[in-house]
């Protein structure tokens, strides 16, 4: 028996616009967080869902049901912040550049003022702490960050998503993760790590 | 060697709840020497929390705008006229107008080829016996012997893999003595062939351009050219049959047309049945037709094309080039008007 689901994706894939409306109705909110935790402002934001659910509906055709389709969705999805995300670096100044111990090269971006925390309202403000330190992680880590933390995928659907081997998965999560905690941790926000903590035992 | 960099992963998945025992064990011997790492699995912990459901809320437009932008990309594919035709069978119209069109303008000619990438090069191409434009209904049937033009090996190729499009190309270009049911009329009006569709999607940006050419019935017209200078250009084109005007002949009839600036001149589509309401308006202030077979705008017989294909179009030698007909409600009418 055919789910809803892919009742409605069948289809809005032979053109039924009111099967589609219904699929955009039901991820417009995820789309939407995904775009805005990887451009960090609601125009691109909502830019961005446009163009992501025009490209799924012109791409129905493709979609074989091979994986789910929420996660279809969110490879096509991720596919496109990634590249908005990528082009925006491009396009402003010089990124910052650290170099990790483990070798590997994490840039740092400016902060688009924008859009700074302090403009927005934001739900609390721990939430509000970690939009902004996400914003100076690089945008494969905002992406599975995303992916993982605030929309709730598996591994396996993190590693179809972003087209990614399991390993990776797991190691960049891990990166991720710490670098987010490493920036909160260096703007005096959260996470003082006990040994570095000088008001310990205060 | 027990680093911290070696606990990071089995941080994350403990986080997740994903490390397995042995692993777990390992960890937690780790992090009860090492605060940063006791400290690092809390605030990943905290991480995932603060983060979990976290959503925006986005903007109330946001479906709407999707839907509607969906509407307008579909309307720009595909064309009132291209839908007219389209209902007629008849995308052969197109392909008569490529006819005519050759060696003439060759700009026109490329937007009508990027819109038509598949049928709109290669249908004109003359067949040897006159056989092959014939109508078939089905890809196998236009594959086969019968539809396989006699030109170069190249040639040859491109049509053959164009099949689906010299269906519909095909459609119009009836042998000199055609039998009677050659001609089959697709009655549906949305039957859009999926080549055709998918021809409109390939190029997009070309199609919209080029569909900006023609009118949308009851669209809103943009305001008519300035009057004109003394010297009106007067240039022979060919749009199966073009009226060439200045911008003093236009009668207001033509306003309600939609038109399309294109600097120099003002390109106004309109079927016969349409012109036919304003000609007499249009030969009282001196206009007149180009093309072939059209004398009589308001005849009802099939308008005839016999403009013979340009250079590389044309037949091997021996040969004559088709006589193509269309029906007259499907056959387009330039008009341009010329600003100087």
């Amino acid at each position: 028996m055919e789910s809803t689901e892919s009742a409605l994706v069948r289809q809005a894939s032979e053109g039924d616009r009111k099967a589609f409306e219904s699929l955009v109705r039901s991820y417009e909110k995820k789309v939407y967080t995904l775009a805005y935790r990887m451009s960090h402002n609601p125009d691109d934001a909502f830019d961005l869902s446009q163009e992501i659910f025009l490209r799924v509906y012109k791409s129905l055709a493709f979609f074989k049901g091979e994986s789910s389709f929420s996660t279809w969705l969110y490879r096509l999805a991720s596919n496109t912040c990634l590249d908005h995300v990528r082009k925006e670096k491009r396009r402003r100044e010089q990124p910052l550049t650290v170099h990790r111990p483990d070798g590997e090269e994490h840039s740092l971006e400016w902060p688009d003022i924008r859009y700074s925390p302090e403009s927005e309202f934001e739900k609390n403000e721990l939430r509000q702490a970690i939009a902004s330190a996400m914003q100076s992680l690089s945008p494969e880590h905002r992406a599975i960050l995303t992916l993982r933390d605030i929309q709730g995928l598996s591994y396996e659907e993190i590693s179809e998503a972003l087209s990614l081997q399991a390993g990776t998965v797991k190691s960049r999560l891990a990166r991720a993760r710490e670098s987010l905690r490493a920036v909160l941790v260096a703007r005096g926000n959260f996470f003082e790590s006990e040994s570095s903590n000088p008001s310990k035992g205060r | 060697m027990d680093t911290c960099e070696n606990y990071q992963e089995a941080l994350s998945l403990s986080a997740d709840g994903l490390l397995d025992e042995a692993g777990q064990q390992a960890l937690e011997a780790h992090t009860a020497v090492c605060p940063d790492c006791a400290a690092r699995l809390e605030a990943f912990a905290a991480l995932r929390d603060a983060m979990a459901g976290w959503e925006e809320i986005p903007p109330d437009t946001l479906t709407p705008g999707i839907l509607y932008k969906l509407d307008l990309e579909s309307r720009q594919r595909v064309h009132p006229i291209r839908k007219k035709l389209i209902a007629m069978g008849s995308l052969a119209a197109v392909a008569v107008l490529i006819v005519a069109l050759q060696g003439r303008l060759p700009a026109q000619i490329q937007q009508i080829r990027d819109m038509f990438p598949h049928g709109g090069a290669t249908a004109p191409q003359p067949p040897a016996d006159g056989n092959m434009f014939i109508m078939s209904d089905t890809r196998d049937q236009a594959m086969g012997g019968q539809a396989a033009p006699p030109a170069t090996e190249g040639a040859m190729t491109e049509s053959s893999m164009d099949a689906p499009a010299m269906d519909n190309g095909g459609a119009a270009f009836k042998a000199p003595e055609p039998p009677d049911d050659t001609l089959r009329v697709m009655p549906d009006a949305d039957a859009v062939p999926p080549d055709a569709a998918m021809a409109a999607t390939a190029t997009p940006r070309t199609a919209e351009r080029d569909l900006q050419t023609a009118p949308a019935e009851g669209a809103d017209t943009t305001p008519m050219p300035p009057e004109p200078s003394p010297a009106v250009k007067r240039a022979v084109t060919h749009y199966v049959n073009t009226v060439v005007l200045s911008a003093a002949q236009v009668p207001e009839e033509l306003a309600a047309f939609a038109q399309t600036d294109l600097g120099d001149r003002v390109e106004i589509v309109v079927t016969r049945s349409e012109l036919a309401a304003v000609w007499p308006k249009l030969q009282e202030k001196g206009a007149a037709m180009t093309g072939e077979g059209i004398d009589d705008v308001s005849s009802s017989n099939g308008l005839a094309v016999s403009e013979p294909p340009m250079a590389n179009d044309l037949p091997p030698a021996g040969t004559t080039p088709p006589q193509a007909t269309v029906p007259p409600e499907a056959a387009d009418v330039l008009i341009v008007v010329y600003k100087q």
